[in-house]
């Protein structure tokens, strides 16, 4: 696994990442019918199906179905606009607005990026370990209800409750004790968090968030979850019939009144009430009391979270591709070649006389004198001149490292150093002398090596 | 008979633990329905909040428990002298920077003291310079 690969996951992850936030929250404004537990469901499924993009899509085949969206924009893809915008102006816009990054020449950023985050990562870890050890020192635990760990605790001010591989807890201050229907509301609330999944959850997007933390994205996803995870509790307490809304509302008053902000609790953990947003709690409430059970049909749910998903994962397919490998230009020349279009051959319409052998390392192309010559890839003009064996030549340097030569060339149009676009006229084809036919030799140079043209180029020409 | 340990430091007691312990101290040990009956009038407390934090004071180490019929019997474990000693040390330490005098003063000041119990800390600071 190279660092490309790495940083392609890494990309594609985020990619996903802000399309699942914007159809979550696209969904939320279109569907305000959906309730709370199934807009839950929703959350985690995409937020499944956007880890899966990110680890599975770079493991795909470069032309998997059909082609990304996401490819070197070339000369070819805006050839529409050739009689609008004369081409030298248009030249260097166009080359330099590659979509391809170069993962080499931010490598350096990247490793120092990525160990910095590994660094937060095991700080951020290492705190929350010391705050649970210190919490459950200072705990007893007095009830097991299933495999969930009741545990009551001076120290804290607002009930909260969290997962690890070795089991389920929640933790409630000594505080509530005496208040007996409220300690079995905040019980049953917790218990919710983990019957939801939550509390397993909250560690996924803990991971989600320290991999895509430049992503503004996911702290705002985050953020949303966090609320909806409330809702979703609250719903199903009081869609439970157990306790009248009005009471539970009573108690998370009664718990919100608390002076709690400080209340130590690890960040891989679901409160009873969070003090981020002033008005959280106003709004659960509200919602609470509106409630109302299974206003949206199941097909409806089912219709939006397909349509979610299938959005989320195309997004996350047309970004992958967006980084190639510079360490491996034959492949990066490649995909240039059948991924994009990118490739053209050098003559319309020519006819291929000779092909690329031990001792004729390159491809005649055989047409008509004064046929326009064009430009195989975008590039450089790094060469131009005339050779005893090639008569007048270009030699072009092309973006993914290969070079192409074409011989036996009149009326040369481009000057060394000059930028070409894939397609550009770079000369005519030469008279020849009497007796031979009109041809271009062309030649195509990967990784110091000369190849055959023909398996770097779309498709035979008619 | 069991026999009293002393603890080091015990942990600070909440508001109603340490109403709980009160009760369990002036009865010696009492079971749930017990320390109910003993509650002042008014006090309203579940019998499943009393035994939780009868359990959360078994879990620290201040009283010990014993099965009994149906029920459990909670006898201190943390005598009573011990916790006062150790909580006016915590005030004289958190409220009043570690300054004594500080705090007898407040206590003089701002506490009404009758003749026999002016007597009694008199007689309780020649004690302490006598054993000096």
């Amino acid at each position: 696994m190279t660092l490309c690969v790495l940083f392609g996951a890494w990309l594609a992850l985020n990619v996903a990442v802000t399309a699942a936030c914007l159809g979550l929250a696209a969904t939320e404004a279109l569907s305000r019918r959906m309730d709370a537990r199934s807009l839950l469901s929703l959350h985690y499924r995409v937020a499944a199906l956007a880890i899966c993009c990110a680890l599975l899509l770079p493991a795909l085949p470069a032309e998997f179905l059909i082609h990304p969206f996401a490819h070197a924009w070339t000369s070819r893809d805006f050839r529409f606009l050739d009689d609008v915008i004369p081409h030298d102006n248009f030249a260097a816009g166009v080359i330099m607005s590659t979509s391809n990054l170069d993962a080499g020449g931010a490598s350096r950023a990247w490793i120092a990026a990525a160990l910095a985050l590994l660094a937060l990562g095991i700080a951020h870890l290492a705190r929350d370990a010391y705050t649970l050890r210190r919490l459950r020192r200072e705990s007893q635990c007095v009830r097991r209800i299933g495999r969930v760990r009741l545990w009551i605790c001076d120290r804290v001010a607002i009930p909260f409750s969290y997962w690890l591989p070795s089991g389920a807890h929640v933790v409630v201050p000594a505080s509530l004790v005496e208040r007996a229907t409220v300690l079995r509301m905040v019980i049953a609330h917790e218990l919710q968090h983990h019957r939801q999944g939550d509390t397993a959850w909250l560690h996924v997007f803990r991971i989600l968030t320290w991999l895509c933390f430049p992503n503004p994205f996911m702290h705002l996803w985050n953020r949303r979850l966090a609320q909806v995870q409330e809702f979703a509790c609250d719903a199903a307490i009081v869609g439970g019939r157990r306790w009248l809304a009005a009471d539970y509302a009573r108690c998370l008053v009664t718990v919100a009144t608390h002076d709690s902000r400080d209340s130590p609790r690890p960040r891989w953990a679901t409160p009873f009430i969070r003090f981020g947003d002033p008005h959280v709690l106003t709004r659960r409430i509200e919602k609470m009391l509106k409630y109302k059970q299974g206003s949206m049909a199941k097909s409806m749910h089912a219709g939006i979270a397909t349509l979610l998903m299938t959005s989320v994962m195309a997004v996350a397919y047309s970004a992958t591709g967006l980084v190639q490998d510079p360490g491996n230009e034959r492949s990066g020349v490649l995909l240039a070649v059948k991924g994009d279009s990118n490739a053209a051959w050098p003559i319309d319409n020519g006819q291929v006389v000779r092909s690329f052998v031990a001792n004729h390392q390159g491809l005649d192309i055989a047409a008509d004198a004064g046929t326009e010559v064009h430009s195989w890839a975008a590039g450089v003009v790094i060469a131009r001149g005339s050779s005893k064996g090639c008569g007048e030549f270009v030699q072009i340097q092309h973006e993914s490292g290969a070079t192409s030569r074409y011989c036996n060339l009149a009326g040369i149009r481009v000057r060394e150093g000059e930028t070409v676009l894939s397609g550009a006229t770079i000369g005519v084809i030469a008279t020849p002398p009497a007796g031979v036919r009109a041809h271009l030799h062309f030649e195509l140079k990967m990784d110091d090596r000369k190849v055959d043209p023909l398996e770097h180029l779309p498709h035979q020409p008619a | 008979m069991r026999r009293k340990k002393t603890l080091d430091a015990p942990r600070r007691l909440t508001d109603v633990e340490l109403e709980l312990m009160s009760i369990l101290w002036d009865l010696g040990e009492a079971g749930v329905a017990e320390v109910i009956a003993k509650l002042p009038a008014g006090r309203e407390l579940a019998y499943t909040s009393v035994s939780t934090i009868l359990r959360i004071l078994e879990g620290k180490g201040v009283v010990e428990a014993r099965k009994e019929g149906r029920g459990h019997v909670y006898v201190p474990v943390l005598i009573r002298a011990d916790y006062e000693a150790h909580a006016v040390k915590d005030v004289v330490q958190r409220v009043f920077a570690g300054v004594p005098v500080a705090m007898v003063r407040q206590l003089l000041d701002n506490v009404e003291l009758s003749d026999d119990e002016v007597r009694e800390v008199r007689k309780l600071l020649s004690r302490t310079r006598e054993r000096r």
